[in-house]
C-alpha cells in the first residue's frame, strides 16, 4: 500500500471512528438515579422539575410526545424505556391499562396517598376496572372559553351559557366574531346530550349519538374551527371570541387577556383526567413513585396550576379558588362502558364525528343505517 | 430564445403567476420573522420591535438541548447517508452488471411515504430487541438508522447523476499514468465530485432537521428534538419562543441553501471546464 492510500485510509477510519464514538456515547446509560419521565411538553413547569432533582438527587429526563396515539404505539413495543407516563383517561389510559401493558399501581409506595382521596379518586375507582394500573393524578375541566364584551354586545350579559353555542340562531349571531370547538367528539357530546335534555337511563346510545350528530349537522356551518390546539393563538389574535376548550387552556389565555372569561355553566362542566402509570419494564419504579408523591405535595400542586394551568387531584386543591369539591361534584365525570360493544361504539362516534365535521353537507343518517360504519 | 415562442400576453400571464406563487411563499415566512421581533406589549395599531423572545428562547434549556440534539441527528445522519450514498452510487456507475439492482433497491426508499417507515422501523426493532436484546431502549441511534433510511435515496441519486455527467476519459488518463484505483478515487474523482457531496450533505441535514414522523416513533427517553417540542407545544398554544426559533432556523437553512447554490455552480463550472478541456484534447 503506498503513503497516499495508507493516509486516505487512515482518514477514513478516523471519521467511522469519531461517528461510532458519537453513537456509542448515547448507548452510555446514566449512573445517576434517574427516572424517565413522558408527557406533554408545558404540562409541568420546569421549576418543579428543578425542585425534585436537588430535593432527591434524581434526575428528571423529560421527553415530550406530540399525541396520545404515538405514546401508545411506542409503549406497545415494550421496550420504550419510560417510567412514568400521563395518558388521557377516556379513551386512552383505560384502553391501554386493559390490553395489559402498564405495571400495578402499589399506592402503599406513596407517602402522601391520604391527599389522594378526593372525590374524583372515588368517582374513578368506582367506575374504572382498571384502576389498579393507573392513578388520576391530574384534571381539568370542560367549559366556554369567552370574549366578555363580545357576549356583553350580543346577548347583553356577561355570563355565557351553552344555549348561546349550541342553539342555531344564537350561534349564527356569533359567528362572525370566531366560534371554535374541539376536534374530538368527547370533548363535545356530553354538553350537547345534556342541553338535549336526553336521559341516558331510558334512551338507547345509538339514539343518543344520531340526536348529537343531526344537530352538529345543523350548526357546523357556523363554527370557524374544529380545532382546539391554535386555541391561545386564535384568541389572541381575535380570530375566535367564544370556544369550547379546557380549562387549563383558559387558565393561560385569562392570564395574557383581560376580557378572557371561562365558565362551566353550572353542572355543564366535563371532568377530564390525565393518569399517572408505569409502563411494564419499567427500570426506575420506585422512582417514579417518588416523583408522583412529589407532585402530590400541596405547594407543588399549587405552582403546577398557577403555571400550567393544570389541577392535581388533591384534597388541598378542591379547597382552592379554582374548583370546589360541591363544584366537582356537580360536574359530568365520564364512565368508560364495560361491555363488549364499547370498541364498536367509539368506531362509530368517531366517525360520524369526524365524517360530519369535514363534509360539508349535512349527512342523515338513520339508525339502520349504522351498519355502514361498523 | 424562449421568448419567441410566448407572446406578450402570455408573458404577463406568467409573470403574475409567478410572482404570486413567490408572495405565498414567504408571506408566511415574513409573519413568522415579524412575530418573532414583535414586543408582547403590541397592539393592533402600534407595533413596536423587541428581542424579548430571543432572550426567552436562550434561557429556555429545554428548548436548547432539542435543538442541540437535532443538530446531532442532523450531522450524523446526513454523513452517514451521504457516504452510503457516495459508496452505492460509485458501485452503479462502476460495476454496470449492479446498476439496474442498485437503482431500483436505492430508489425506492424514496416513494415510501414516512409514516410507513416510522412504523416499519418501530417493527424492526421491536423485533431486533425480541431476539438481539438491541436496541436497550430507544434513543438518538434508533432515529439517526431511521433518517438514513428515509434520505438515503437522495445521496444516491444526487452523487450518481454528477458521477454520470463527470467525463471517465481523466479517470483513464490518471489510470494510464499508473494511477491506482484508490489513488484515481481520491485524487480524481472525488475532488471533481466533492461540490455535488457537500450540497447533498447540506440537503440531507435540513431534511433530517425538520422530520417528525421517524422522529417521533424513534426517540427514547431524554431524545427530544426541535420539531417533538413544536408539535407537543401545539396542546398548549404555540409559545411565541417558537417564532424566534423559526426565525434563527430559517436564518441558518437559508445560509446553509446560498452554500449548497454556491457549491453547486462551482461544480457546474469545473464539470464543464473538464468536458471542454477533454473535447479540445
Amino acid at each position: 500500500m503506498t503513503k497516499q492510500n495508507k493516509r486516505v485510509v487512515s482518514y477514513c477510519i478516523f471519521a467511522l471512528s469519531c461517528i461510532f464514538v458519537l453513537i456509542y456515547n448515547y448507548h452510555k446509560t446514566t449512573t445517576k438515579p434517574h427516572v424517565n419521565v413522558y408527557l406533554w411538553y408545558n404540562m409541568i413547569p420546569q421549576d418543579v422539575f428543578d425542585s425534585f432533582e436537588k430535593e432527591t438527587g434524581i434526575k428528571v429526563v423529560k421527553s415530550f410526545y406530540d399525541s396520545n396515539d404515538i405514546m401508545e404505539a411506542k409503549l406497545i413495543t415494550c421496550n420504550s424505556g419510560y417510567d412514568i407516563v400521563f395518558p388521557s383517561f377516556i379513551p386512552y389510559a383505560i384502553r391501554q391499562s386493559r390490553a395489559g401493558i402498564y405495571e400495578k399501581i402499589n399506592l402503599q409506595n406513596l407517602k402522601r396517598r391520604s391527599n389522594l382521596d378526593t372525590i374524583i379518586t372515588k368517582k374513578f375507582i368506582n367506575c374504572s376496572d382498571a384502576n389498579t394500573c393507573l392513578i388520576p393524578l391530574f384534571y381539568t375541566v370542560m367549559g366556554i372559553l369567552y370574549n366578555k364584551n363580545t357576549i356583553m354586545k350580543i346577548f347583553g350579559t356577561e355570563e355565557a351559557r351553552y344555549e348561546m353555542i349550541f342553539h342555531p340562531e344564537n350561534l349564527k349571531l356569533l359567528q362572525s366574531h370566531g366560534v371554535n370547538f374541539p376536534s374530538e367528539y368527547i370533548d363535545v357530546f356530553p354538553q350537547l346530550q345534556k342541553y338535549l335534555n336526553m336521559n341516558p337511563q331510558t334512551q338507547d346510545r345509538m339514539e343518543r349519538i344520531l340526536e348529537c350528530i343531526n344537530h352538529i349537522n345543523k350548526i357546523k356551518s357556523y363554527v370557524k374551527k374544529f380545532f382546539s390546539s391554535t386555541i391561545i393563538n386564535d384568541y389572541m389574535s381575535n380570530e375566535m371570541s367564544v370556544a369550547i376548550c379546557s380549562s387549563d387552556n383558559a387558565i393561560r389565555i385569562m392570564k395574557k387577556s383581560q376580557t378572557a372569561r371561562f365558565t362551566t355553566c353550572g353542572d355543564y362542566g366535563v371532568i377530564a383526567i390525565e393518569c399517572a402509570a408505569i409502563p411494564k419494564g419499567a427500570k426506575n419504579i420506585d422512582n417514579a413513585y417518588k416523583f408522583i408523591d412529589y407532585i402530590l405535595r400541596p405547594d407543588i400542586a399549587t405552582i403546577i396550576a398557577n403555571k400550567c394551568g393544570l389541577f392535581v387531584n388533591t384534597i388541598d386543591m378542591q379547597k382552592s379558588d379554582f374548583f370546589t369539591e360541591n363544584d366537582i361534584a356537580k360536574f359530568i365525570f365520564l364512565k368508560p362502558s364495560e361491555d363488549q360493544d364499547n370498541a364498536i361504539y367509539e368506531k362509530i362516534c368517531n366517525r360520524l364525528w369526524i365524517k360530519s365535521i369535514t363534509s360539508k353537507q349535512n349527512i342523515d343518517i338513520d339508525k339502520q343505517d349504522l351498519y355502514i360504519y361498523r | 430564445m424562449h421568448t419567441n415562442y410566448i407572446n406578450k400576453k402570455q408573458s404577463i400571464f406568467a409573470e403574475t403567476l409567478f410572482y404570486i406563487g413567490f408572495v405565498l411563499l414567504y408571506t408566511p415566512i415574513v409573519l413568522v420573522i415579524f412575530n418573532a421581533f414583535c414586543d408582547p406589549s403590541s397592539c393592533d395599531k402600534c407595533y413596536k420591535p423587541s428581542l424579548i423572545w430571543f432572550k426567552a428562547l436562550f434561557r429556555n434549556t429545554e428548548i436548547l438541548s432539542a435543538i442541540i440534539t437535532s443538530l446531532k441527528i442532523s450531522t450524523l445522519s446526513a454523513t452517514i447517508s451521504t457516504l452510503i450514498g457516495f459508496t452505492a452510487a460509485t458501485l452503479s456507475t462502476k460495476k454496470k452488471r449492479n446498476k439496474n439492482w442498485l437503482d431500483r433497491s436505492f430508489l425506492s426508499p424514496s416513494l415510501i411515504p414516512d409514516i410507513t417507515v416510522g412504523i416499519s422501523m418501530l417493527l424492526f426493532f421491536m423485533y431486533t430487541h425480541k431476539y438481539l436484546s438491541w436496541p436497550k431502549q430507544y434513543n438518538i441511534t434508533t432515529i439517526v438508522i431511521g433518517h438514513i433510511m428515509s434520505t438515503i435515496a437522495y445521496s444516491y441519486i444526487n452523487i450518481k447523476t454528477t458521477l454520470n455527467a463527470c467525463d471517465t476519459v481523466i479517470e483513464d488518463a490518471a489510470k494510464d499514468l499508473g494511477a491506482s484505483q484508490m489513488q484515481i478515487l481520491f485524487k480524481v474523482t472525488l475532488p471533481i465530485i466533492m461540490p455535488s457531496i457537500l450540497s447533498c450533505w447540506v440537503f440531507i441535514f435540513t431534511l433530517s432537521l425538520d422530520d417528525l414522523i421517524i422522529t417521533s416513533f424513534l426517540s427514547g427517553p431524554g431524545t427530544n428534538t426541535i420539531t417533538t417540542i413544536i408539535f407537543s407545544s401545539l396542546r398548549t398554544g404555540i409559545d411565541p419562543v417558537i417564532n424566534a426559533f423559526s426565525t434563527l432556523f430559517i436564518f441558518v437553512i437559508s445560509c446553509l441553501m446560498i452554500v449548497q447554490l454556491l457549491l453547486k455552480n462551482i461544480n457546474t463550472k469545473k464539470t464543464d471546464n473538464k468536458s471542454s478541456y477533454a473535447n479540445e484534447q
